[in-house]
């Protein structure tokens, strides 16, 4: 079964993200903030990870940086999901080594078809 | 950081993105609003409310989207809580209105939610501001915006800043 890790400081974005993860027949693991995603990033082995952007301690980008820096997770997928949507911002995901930018209010389809795609 | 101050235009621009963001928002999670009037003044309803911060060079300000519990309820998924929904719905709505500042060739930068909750709430400026007040059948919404800007800062056009994705999905 695929590991998903999902890193948002909404709990309600978080569980409805696993909802219809786990329903698609993924595994998944949460983290509140990217200090904690990096935690779980070094304690399991993931398929993916899913990234808030905007978030306390540890945004998304810096996370997704932190997390490329180690060779180990040069080939982890990961996929931006976020409020923002400024294009510096998007650049930076992409130079860092991210996969995609999925924009809030999530469709759940089209993520988890993405997710899908991502791990294949 | 310095000189910024109050501008009745650029306030008032601002308050009209946030009106625009927030019917956005709200219609983006099947509650369509219409502007309300002075009712939300008496009502002894609970206000549940979500407070965040955005700066960048030439602006900085708070954004405030305070609702009955109904309507943040009709808005949140299943799997949701009502005082963790309303901080990522204002998390959702200053998102869109970062967006529609970036257009205008503002850029800023947003700070993490805070949640509050009460009986008329309402936040108290140095000057006078009054709320975008919208009415649904699940409750009333209001969005206050406080701004401090440059002295020269123009927000009456969209500019030729690049224009933001308006895309569900970009992949690299």
């Amino acid at each position: 079964m695929k590991k998903i890790l999902i890193v948002d400081d909404s709990e309600t974005i978080r569980q409805q993200l696993a909802a219809a993860l786990e329903r698609a027949g993924f595994d998944v693991v949460e983290a509140i903030d990217g200090i904690e995603g990096l935690e779980q990033a070094q304690e399991h082995q993931f398929d993916l990870a899913i990234l808030d952007v905007n978030m306390p301690r540890l945004n998304g980008l810096e996370m997704l940086e932190r997390l490329k820096l180690d060779p180990k997770f040069t080939k982890l997928p990961v996929l931006m999901l976020t409020t923002e949507a400024q294009q510096s911002m998007i650049e930076r995901a992409k130079k860092a080594g991210a996969r995609g930018w999925m924009i809030k209010p999530v469709k759940m389809d089209l993520l988890v078809g993405t997710v899908s795609k991502l791990v294949g | 950081m310095r000189g910024f101050i109050e501008i009745e235009s650029i306030s008032a621009r601002c308050s009209s993105l946030a009106a625009s963001a927030c019917l956005e928002l709200f219609e983006a999670y099947g509650l369509s609003l219409a502007r309300g009037n002075e009712d939300w003044r008496e009502s002894p309803e609970q206000l549940i409310s979500g407070v965040m911060g955005f700066v960048g060079p030439r602006v900085r300000g708070t954004c405030l989207l305070a609702a009955e519990p109904g309507a943040v309820q009709a808005t949140c998924p299943p799997e949701g809580r009502m005082r963790d929904w309303v901080g990522e719905l204002s998390n959702q709505l200053v998102g869109r209105l970062k967006k529609k500042m970036l257009s205008r060739g503002v850029e800023v930068a947003l700070t993490t939610p805070i949640v509050l909750t009460g009986v008329r709430l309402q936040p108290l400026p140095r000057g006078r501001i009054e709320p975008t007040a919208f009415t649904s059948d699940k409750g009333f919404v209001l969005v206050w915006v406080e701004v401090e800007a440059a002295q020269n800062l123009s927000m009456d056009s969209e500019q030729a800043e690049p224009a933001d994705p308006d895309v569900d999905l970009l992949l690299f």
